[in-house]
């Protein structure tokens, strides 16, 4: 089985759980970040995936872990289960795809926005509301700066990537002129 | 061989006694004759004091001529008794060898008279002979010179394409780079001039640019889809 398809499938476990219990936006935003923790940190990687430390002793740090990070019981025991089963290596793409599907139970549309400098509120506030029209869902916009970009504004909405940046122009200018 | 070389010695030997018993012998006969001659006295041996008879002679007397003559037919006997059968068997073989030795004799007589026909025949022909093979030969080579000749010309058409597909791709090499070199050259001129002249202003610009397509981008997207 791909590591995709088994984090779809814990990652549907965790978000039945989470809709049962109603805590889904809470046990999907703790599990993200045990995710971030555990790429973040090769020391934790390298316990945790380390069959020779015994199961008490990574359950221990587990319970740690989910103490500092303030996660609630479900996911520190989604967390637990994922561990005894040997599956943390999969643990960003279950936190990933939990996301997804949070997302979509609430409606929300993650969207990425590139730019090369920072630009006044009222271009975010238009980019949003042209979006969230186009896709009938509420869109939450994540912001990053890119200098490399030279000008204009990348978007990406799940696959899909809308590229206005005079460093994609120019881009399909030289493919164009080469092909 | 050898009993024919010993069957030859006896008669020989046998001849030689008949000549010279005449001129050795003596008595067996009546008065001065019988002195010479032994016609038949004494067939068994010699007697001292005993009137020569047909069984005994006195000494000195020579052996009677015709104890020779029984002594001869009796070896002739023994000559046709048992040497006329070898002696017949090697003549039907030497016959038969020498008739052998004809017959073969005859066909080589024949074939050679045959290659000798052939031999007179060609040389009556010779000069048509020569002339044959001449043309013959001025055939082949004529047929050996197109050969080589279409060789040598489809190699060399094979090597003018060769040659031509090469220039070609080292030209379409050479261009690509050169286009690649100038484009590179281009767009990075470019960048660099709009780099320069970006401003917030333009950036702004281009913001605004961008959120006017996004509809149209994100509606050819979901048609696409």
């Amino acid at each position: 089985m791909s590591d995709a398809a088994i984090a779809d499938r814990y990652a549907r476990a965790i978000f039945e759980i989470g809709v049962e219990t109603g805590q889904l936006e809470a046990i999907s935003s703790q599990i993200r970040k045990a995710a971030e923790a555990f790429a973040g940190s090769s020391e934790l990687r390298a316990v945790l995936e380390n069959p020779l430390v015994a199961e008490s002793a990574r359950e221990s740090l587990l319970k740690e872990l989910a103490g500092r990070l303030a996660m609630g019981e479900p996911a520190t025991n989604a967390l637990r289960l994922i561990a005894r089963r040997r599956r943390l290596p999969v643990l960003s793409d279950i936190a990933s795809r939990l996301g997804t599907l949070s997302d979509e139970k609430a409606g929300i549309v993650r969207a990425t926005v590139v730019t090369a400098v920072p630009l006044p509120e009222e271009i975010y506030t238009q980019l949003q509301s042209k979006i969230e029209s186009h896709t009938k869902k509420r869109v939450v916009l994540k912001r990053e700066q890119d200098p490399a970009l030279i000008g204009g504004i990348i978007t990406k909405i799940g696959d899909n990537t809308i590229d206005g940046s005079i460093r994609g122009r120019l881009e399909e200018l030289t493919r164009q002129l080469l092909a | 061989m050898n009993r024919r070389i010993a069957l030859g010695a006896a008669l020989l030997a046998l001849s030689l006694l008949g000549v010279a018993a005449p001129a050795v012998a003596a008595g067996g006969g009546d008065g001065e004759e019988a002195h010479h001659f032994n016609y038949y006295h004494g067939f068994v041996g010699v007697r001292e004091g005993v009137e020569p008879n047909l069984l005994f002679r006195a000494p000195g007397t020579p052996p009677p001529l015709g104890a020779m003559l029984v002594n001869t037919g009796i070896l002739f006997y023994i000559l046709f008794r048992f040497g006329s059968r070898p002696v017949k068997d090697a003549l039907k073989k030497r016959k038969a060898a020498i008739m052998q030795g004809m017959d073969d004799a005859a066909k080589m007589k024949d074939d050679a008279q045959k290659r000798l026909t052939d031999l007179e025949d060609k040389i009556d022909h010779i000069e048509d002979e020569i002339e044959r093979v001449r043309r013959e030969m001025q055939d082949a080579g004529q047929a050996e010179r197109g050969r080589v000749l279409a060789e040598a010309k489809e190699r060399r058409e094979r090597m003018e394409r060769d040659a031509r597909l090469l220039v070609s791709q080292e030209l379409k090499v050479a261009r690509d780079g050169l286009l690649e070199e100038t484009v590179i050259s281009a767009v990075t001129s470019a960048r660099e001039t709009i780099e320069k002249a970006m401003t917030p202003a333009e950036h702004r610009r281009l913001a605004e640019e961008y959120l006017a397509g996004l509809e149209r981008s994100l509606g050819a997207r979901r048609s696409a889809s």
